[in-house]
C-alpha cells in the first residue's frame, strides 16, 4: 500500500518528461525584428550598431511606452535625417574632445528610440525625452525633424545632453556635496511644474525641473551648459547695482549655479577625464 | 484488477506521446509563431492587396485604406488627401506580425492609420479577431473598434477619390486653415438643382468625413435666395464615406424646399474648376463641380462663405478668448488688443439677450479682469440684419459698459476693433465639430478680419 501512493506521481512525471519535446525552447519569435530588412537598416547597422554597439530602434515597439501613455512612431523619411543629426551635434563633439571617444564607447546607451510624436501621459501632460538607467534614450517629436526650428533643435539637445549626462552620476555618483549647494531649492517629482524659470534661477537652479532632485538638478546643468551659448549671461554673471529683492536673490541663485558647475566640471575630468569646456565649445561650434 | 489498471496507464502513456498528437498540437512557442506566420502569409498572398473602410472611432465617417503587403513593408494608399501635403495617398510603411496576448498587426513606421491614431483617436495596433471567406476582422488595441480587411479581387486603386477629395479640399472656408485640426476641415458649399431653382448648403468635414446640411434655399446665389425668402433649415448630418468620387452618407438626409423634398443619399461629383470672384472688393477663390445628389442632377456645387441659414437658434451669448481674433493676414490680433485694453481676457457677443422689462441687448466687445480680478465690460451695441448666414451690424452709436464708464479712448478703440471684425457685415454660421458644440466661425469680407466664437 505504501507503493501504491507514489506510483501516479511517478508516471505523471514519465508522462510530462516523455512528451517534452527537444528544442522546444529555441523556436524564435519575432525573429524578423532584428533582420536587415532595408537600406535604412543596413546603415544603422553599419554606423551605428557595428561602430558603436547602438541599437536604434524606429518601428514601433509597445515597450518604448508605459501603460496608458500614447506615442506614434516617426516617418521613415525622417529617419536618416535624424540619425545625422545624433552624429553630427552629438557623437562628434565627444570624438573630437581628448578622452571623449572613449568615454562615449564606454558609456553609449545600448538603445536609442525615435518617436515621431512626443509621450502623451495618461494625465494629459507630455515628455519630451526619456533614458532608462544609461540604457536607453528616447528621442520624441521626430517626426516634427526641422533644423531651421531653433526650438525642435535645442529640445532635441537638451533631452541627449540631459539624458547622457545622467549616466556619469549613475555610474560615478554626484559631485561632492552637490546636493547641498542648493539644498533648500529643491521641490520634488510632482510639483516642480508649479516654479517658473526665475523662481528656480532664484533658488540657484537652471530650470524649473532641475529643483525636482539633486540628479536632475546635475543633468539639467550639464545640458544647458552645453547647449546654452548664453549660459554666462543668463546664469553666470551677476547684476550689478541690484536693488531689488528679485535681483537680489536671482543674484545668489547665480552663485549657487556658479558653484555647480565648477564642481560638475571638475568631477568630470576627475572620473571621466573630460574637459567639459572642450565638449561645449565642441557642440557651440556646430550650432 | 492491478494488471489491468497498469496496462491502462501504460497505453495511455503510449496514446499520450505519440508523434500525430504532437504534431498536431505543438508547444505553446510553435502554436504561435505557426499563427504569426499564417496571418503574415495570408496578407502577403493576396496579388491586390486588401482594403479597409476605416473608423477610427465608432460613429465616425471612414477612410479608405488599400493595402499591399511585402516580407517586411507594406504600400497603403489611402484616401487622406486633405492633411500634411498628401502625404499618406501613398506610402510604404514597415509592419510585423507578432504574437504578443494574442496575434497582433503592428504598422511600425507612421502613415495614414498613425495620422488617424494622432488626431482621431484610430489605431496603429490590430488584434487578429477572426479570419473568414477572403476577409480579416482584427479591433485596435487602443480603442477596440473593430476593422474589415477585406481581399482585392480586381486592382482597386481608382477607389481612391481623389478628384472628389480635391473639390472638397479646395472649398475649405477661410478661418478654417487657422484652427487645430480637431476643430474639423470644413468645405461650405452651395448645391444648385436648375430643374427646381433650389440651393442646398452643405458642409463638408474631411476631418471626421461628415456631412452637414444646413438648409435650402430659392433661387441661386446670395441675392436670389435672400430676396425670395423661402429658406428652410436644417441640422442634419450624416457620416460618409468616399469612392471613387462620390460621397457616399451613412444616413439619407432629407430637407423640403419650397414644397419639394430631397432625400440625399449620395453626392457624386465631377472634375471641379477655381474661379476667382469679387467679394466686397476682395479676390475670394471659389471652387465649382458638377454632379448629382442620387439621381439628380445638379449644376453646380459650389464652395461659398454665403450659406442659407446660420445655426443661431434664438438668444446667443458668444465668447472666446483673444487668441481666437485673426487679421486677414492670419496674424493674432492679441497684441493690437491688448495695447487698447491692457486687461482684456475675452471677446463677447450677445444677441437678442434678455435684459428684462423688455430690454434686449445687442452688443460686441471685450471684458477686462484687473490685477484685482475687477470684471469690466466694453461693449458695442447694434441692431441685426440677418439673411442666412450674412448678417449685417448697423452700430447704434450706444454703448454697454459696466461697471462705471469709459474713456474716449476706449470708445474710439472699441469702434476700431469691433468695425474691423464686424462692419458693416459678416458671414457667420455654427459648423458642427466634432469636439465642440456651439462652435461659431465668422469672417468679414470686406475687411477680412476673422475668427471663432463659442456659445456659451
Amino acid at each position: 500500500m505504501q507503493m501504491k501512493k507514489y506510483i501516479a506521481p511517478v508516471l505523471l512525471l514519465c508522462i510530462a518528461m516523455a512528451c517534452q519535446r527537444e528544442g522546444s525552447l529555441d523556436v524564435e519569435v519575432n525573429e524578423s525584428e532584428d533582420l536587415i530588412t532595408s537600406e535604412l537598416d543596413q546603415y544603422i547597422q553599419e554606423n551605428f550598431t557595428e561602430k558603436y554597439g547602438m541599437t536604434i530602434r524606429y518601428k514601433y515597439i509597445d515597450d518604448f511606452v508605459s501603460a496608458g501613455e500614447r506615442a506614434t512612431p516617426p516617418r521613415v523619411d525622417v529617419v536618416r535625417p535624424m540619425l545625422d543629426f545624433i552624429e553630427e551635434y552629438w557623437i562628434n563633439p565627444y570624438l573630437e574632445i581628448p578622452n571623449g571617444e572613449a568615454f562615449f564607447r564606454a558609456h553609449v546607451p545600448a538603445d536609442i528610440v525615435l518617436l515621431g510624436s512626443s509621450i502623451l501621459n495618461s494625465d494629459g501632460t507630455e515628455t519630451l525625452g526619456t533614458a532608462d538607467a544609461g540604457a536607453q534614450i528616447t528621442f520624441t517629436k521626430v517626426n516634427d525633424f526641422d533644423l531651421e526650428d531653433e526650438d525642435w533643435k535645442l529640445l532635441q539637445l537638451q533631452v541627449v545632453y540631459h539624458e547622457f549626462a545622467h549616466t556619469v552620476h549613475q555610474l560615478y555618483k554626484l559631485p561632492d556635496a552637490f546636493e547641498t549647494i542648493s539644498p533648500a531649492g529643491y521641490t520634488g517629482p510632482g510639483s516642480w511644474y508649479v516654479l517658473t524659470d526665475e523662481e528656480a534661477l532664484a533658488r540657484g537652479f537652471v530650470s524649473p525641473y532641475g529643483t525636482s532632485s539633486p540628479n536632475e538638478d546635475f543633468a539639467e546643468v550639464v545640458a544647458f551648459y552645453l547647449f546654452d551659448s548664453e549660459f554666462e549671461s543668463n546664469f553666470i554673471s551677476l547684476v550689478d547695482d541690484c536693488d531689488t529683492d528679485d535681483c537680489l536673490q536671482q543674484n545668489d541663485g547665480k552663485e549657487s549655479i556658479n558653484e555647480k558647475i565648477n564642481s560638475i566640471k571638475k568631477h568630470y575630468e576627475s572620473v571621466t577625464g573630460i574637459d567639459l569646456d572642450e565638449l561645449r565649445a565642441a557642440i557651440q561650434g556646430r550650432l | 484488477m492491478r494488471k489491468w489498471w497498469l496496462i491502462v496507464v501504460l497505453f495511455s502513456l503510449f496514446i499520450g506521446c505519440n508523434d500525430e498528437d504532437e504534431s498536431s498540437i505543438g508547444n505553446v512557442e510553435e502554436r504561435e509563431s505557426n499563427a504569426v506566420n499564417s496571418l503574415k502569409e495570408e496578407l502577403m498572398n493576396a496579388p491586390f492587396g486588401w482594403r479597409a473602410d476605416y473608423r477610427p472611432f465608432a460613429g465616425s465617417g471612414s477612410f479608405l485604406m488599400l493595402m499591399t503587403f511585402d516580407e517586411n513593408t507594406v504600400r497603403i494608399q489611402s484616401d487622406l488627401l486633405n492633411v500634411d501635403e498628401g502625404a499618406y495617398l501613398d506610402l510604404e510603411l514597415s509592419y510585423r506580425v507578432e504574437s504578443n496576448l494574442g496575434i497582433n498587426l503592428v504598422f511600425e513606421t507612421y502613415g495614414p492609420y498613425h495620422y488617424l491614431f494622432d488626431f482621431l483617436g484610430g489605431d496603429f495596433q490590430f488584434q487578429l479577431q477572426e479570419e473568414a471567406n477572403g476577409s480579416i476582422t482584427f479591433f485596435g488595441k487602443s480603442s477596440g473598434v473593430s476593422v474589415v480587411f477585406t481581399e482585392n479581387q480586381q486592382d482597386e486603386s481608382g477607389k481612391i477619390s481623389e478628384t472628389a477629395l480635391g473639390t472638397l479640399d479646395a472649398g475649405r472656408f477661410n478661418a478654417i486653415d487657422l484652427s487645430s485640426a480637431s476643430i474639423g476641415d470644413y468645405g461650405m458649399f452651395n448645391v444648385y438643382l436648375p430643374e427646381t431653382n433650389h440651393t442646398i448648403s452643405v458642409g463638408v468635414d474631411l476631418f471626421s468625413r461628415t456631412l452637414a446640411l444646413f438648409g435650402g434655399g430659392v433661387g441661386r446665389g446670395q441675392d436670389e435666395i435672400v430676396a425670395s425668402d423661402q429658406i428652410s433649415s436644417s441640422g442634419l448630418a450624416s457620416a460618409f464615406s468616399l469612392e471613387s468620387d462620390r460621397i457616399v452618407l451613412d444616413q439619407s438626409l432629407s430637407i423640403a424646399v419650397d414644397g419639394t423634398t430631397y432625400s440625399i443619399s449620395e453626392i457624386s461629383l465631377e472634375e471641379g474648376a477655381t474661379q476667382s470672384v469679387l467679394l466686397c472688393g476682395s479676390e475670394l477663390d471659389q471652387v465649382s463641380a458638377a454632379g448629382r445628389i442620387d439621381a439628380i442632377a445638379f449644376e453646380s456645387m459650389q464652395s461659398d462663405p454665403f450659406q442659407v441659414s446660420n445655426g443661431f437658434s434664438g438668444a446667443e451669448f458668444l465668447s472666446s478668448g483673444l487668441g481666437a481674433l485673426f487679421t486677414p493676414s492670419d496674424e493674432l490680433m492679441v497684441e493690437t488688443i491688448l495695447e487698447s485694453f491692457p486687461d482684456a481676457a475675452g471677446f463677447q457677443l450677445y444677441r437678442g439677450l434678455d435684459l428684462g422689462d423688455g430690454e434686449f441687448l445687442n452688443a460686441v466687445g471685450f471684458v477686462t479682469v484687473d490685477g484685482s480680478n475687477n470684471v469690466k465690460f466694453f461693449l458695442r451695441e447694434f441692431s441685426l440684419e440677418e439673411a442666412g448666414n450674412l448678417i449685417t451690424f448697423n452700430f447704434t452709436g450706444d454703448y454697454f459698459i459696466s461697471p462705471g464708464d469709459a474713456t474716449e479712448e476706449e470708445l474710439q478703440s472699441l469702434d476700431l476693433l469691433t468695425d474691423l471684425l464686424f462692419a458693416p457685415e459678416v458671414y457667420m454660421m455654427q459648423i458642427p465639430s466634432l469636439f465642440y458644440t456651439g462652435l461659431f466661425e465668422y469672417y468679414n469680407p470686406c475687411t477680412q478680419y476673422k475668427g471663432f466664437l463659442f456659445e456659451n
